[in-house]
């Protein structure tokens, strides 16, 4: 039966499933991550942040893709001290650019991160800002170019090629989890330059959780890889948290 | 009063989607491309590839979604994340750097060395209900001024006190910060056109970190949060002057008295 519905589903079906997955599963969420960024010499920086979302959407149903709507994220960086204290705020938008702040204790001082950032490095590592609040779907045309025992194996062709450094990228989503277990990007000439991939999976609360992933970009030879820890859904979070205010004066109940 | 101002949190973006015609096939998306297997990744493996080479093994734990996991703890691996500074109780951060400048050419006025100074940075932080205590203080060993009386309102001796200050929320709207803190107006990165907060020009000019342009102020801070605007106000008792160029580390030309100053 599963099976039958599953052979059905269209490529955008699909997107809609994994982006589900990765970003909206329960209606808040808080977890705790540490980023190990290597480069090329094989050189390690850690970072460590608290990272708090809620939907706005008060549901998590696939229906007329009702689980999608405004989205905000809270990063509350911890380690090491040249970033601790530091707070990064997103406002996931449906139809709009997202909007990004990122407040500067030290200086006290809050940046917006322009729209045009959205594919530069996220604090140094190998993750895009879009990596860590996910890509507008929307903007890429989807494409089921291949169903395996495992995966579907998803092309996405942005819209407006010119917003983005690649030219496609290719997910392949696992078919029980819809967890988008490797994503690789190819550049113009075709060639892979950069890949994204799940490396464990934990069930917390009945939603499939990615808790270790990693990106690599193989032209400059970086690699980083998440862990997450101490993942939670839905705790109550409340929609003023996500503000100026709270970027300057952490939410100390949600982040110890 | 010394400053008063209204912020604004409105922006409009438009997104423009520029539709073009799709890119071509790139060569390597066709069918042999093979992901190099995940770092990590050895069991797993076998049962469910089924002869596909090309496609990625599935990571760890995809398959146990029936059994109900618990989000472990991670054991840190990374020294200064799990350590004694944990037990204490308050939370201890801080940073110990050295920094070394020289001249590449010779400069009557100026001392050859610009800067030769190491400071250990420790912050401390204790929230006690809803009241967040805040010290930050930085200690200073500084070979080109060997100056070490402490001054707190200029910075100079070896003790820079940048920020000691509380702050509470005395109702929903309103937070309050007094002390000694940091105040920024706008939203540049280092242009400040109408900031009036005292900031650090000399720590600028002679290559210290960039956060330390902006000098600490002794003032209360109210805010006040509404769903249209944010409102600050902050109040500085005693003027707190810019950490200006003085001659102690730079070359200076004072134009009314026709002299000149430099170290």
């Amino acid at each position: 039966m599963v099976k039958v519905i599953a052979e059905q589903l269209s490529a955008d079906d699909i997107v809609h499933r994994a982006n589900k997955v990765s970003y909206y599963e329960g209606q808040d969420g808080r977890v705790r991550s540490e980023m190990t960024i290597t480069d090329d010499k094989g050189r390690v920086r850690h970072r460590q942040m608290i990272i708090l979302r809620k939907d706005m959407s008060e549901t998590d149903a696939l229906e007329n893709n009702a689980y999608r709507d405004e989205q905000k994220l809270y990063v509350y960086f911890i380690h090491p001290a040249d970033v601790n204290k530091m707070g990064f705020l997103v406002w996931k938008k449906l139809t709009t650019d997202d909007e990004r702040w990122l407040y500067l204790p030290a200086l006290d001082l809050i940046k917006r991160i322009a729209a045009t950032d959205k594919r530069t490095s996220f604090v140094g590592s190998d993750f895009y800002y879009e990596d860590i609040s996910g890509r507008n779907v929307d903007e890429d045309h989807h494409e089921l170019i291949e169903t395996t025992d495992n995966y579907y194996i998803i092309k996405n062709t942005p819209k407006d090629p010119s917003s983005v450094e690649f030219s496609n990228y290719k997910m392949y989503v696992h078919k029980e989890t819809y967890i988008p277990v490797q994503v690789e990007y190819y550049d113009k000439k075709g060639n892979q330059y950069r890949v994204a991939k799940t490396l464990k999976v934990d069930t917390i609360q009945g939603h499939p959780t990615v808790t270790k992933a990693s990106m690599e970009n193989l032209k400059t030879g970086g690699k980083t890889v998440m862990e997450y820890d101490e993942v939670k859904y839905d705790i109550g979070l409340t929609d003023d948290i996500f503000s100026e205010r709270y970027l300057r004066n952490p939410p100390q109940q949600f982040l110890y | 009063m010394r400053f008063l101002g209204i912020s604004f949190l409105f922006y409009w973006l438009l997104t423009q989607s520029v539709l073009a015609k799709e890119p071509r096939l790139p060569a390597g998306l066709g069918n042999n491309s093979e992901p190099a297997l995940p770092l990590g990744l050895t069991q797993k493996e076998s049962q469910h590839r089924k002869g596909l080479d090309k496609e990625p093994v599935l990571p760890d734990g995809i398959f146990n979604s029936s059994e109900p996991a618990q989000s472990k703890k991670l054991e840190w691996n990374d020294s200064g994340t799990k350590s004694w500074a944990d037990h204490l109780p308050f939370k201890l951060a801080g940073f110990w750097e050295a920094r070394g400048g020289m001249r590449v050419t010779n400069d009557p006025h100026e001392r050859q060395t610009s800067i030769a100074e190491t400071r250990l940075q420790l912050r401390l932080n204790k929230t006690v209900q809803n009241a967040t205590f805040n010290l930050i203080t930085d200690l200073i060993y500084d070979k080109v001024t060997d100056n070490y009386p402490i001054h707190l309102n200029s910075g100079r001796g070896f003790i820079d006190l940048r920020e000691a200050n509380i702050s509470f929320s005395p109702a929903s709207f309103m937070d309050i910060k007094p002390g000694r803190q940091i105040l920024t107006w706008g939203a540049g990165d280092l242009i400040f056109i109408n900031d009036l907060f005292p900031k650090d020009f000399s720590a600028f000019f002679i290559g210290r970190d960039e956060v330390y342009v902006k000098a600490p102020s002794d003032a209360v801070k109210a805010s006040l949060f509404s769903r249209w605007a944010n409102l600050d106000i902050v109040y500085t008792p005693e003027f707190d002057a810019d950490r200006f160029i003085d001659g102690r580390r730079k070359f200076v030309l004072f134009s009314r008295v026709g002299r000149s100053r430099g170290s």
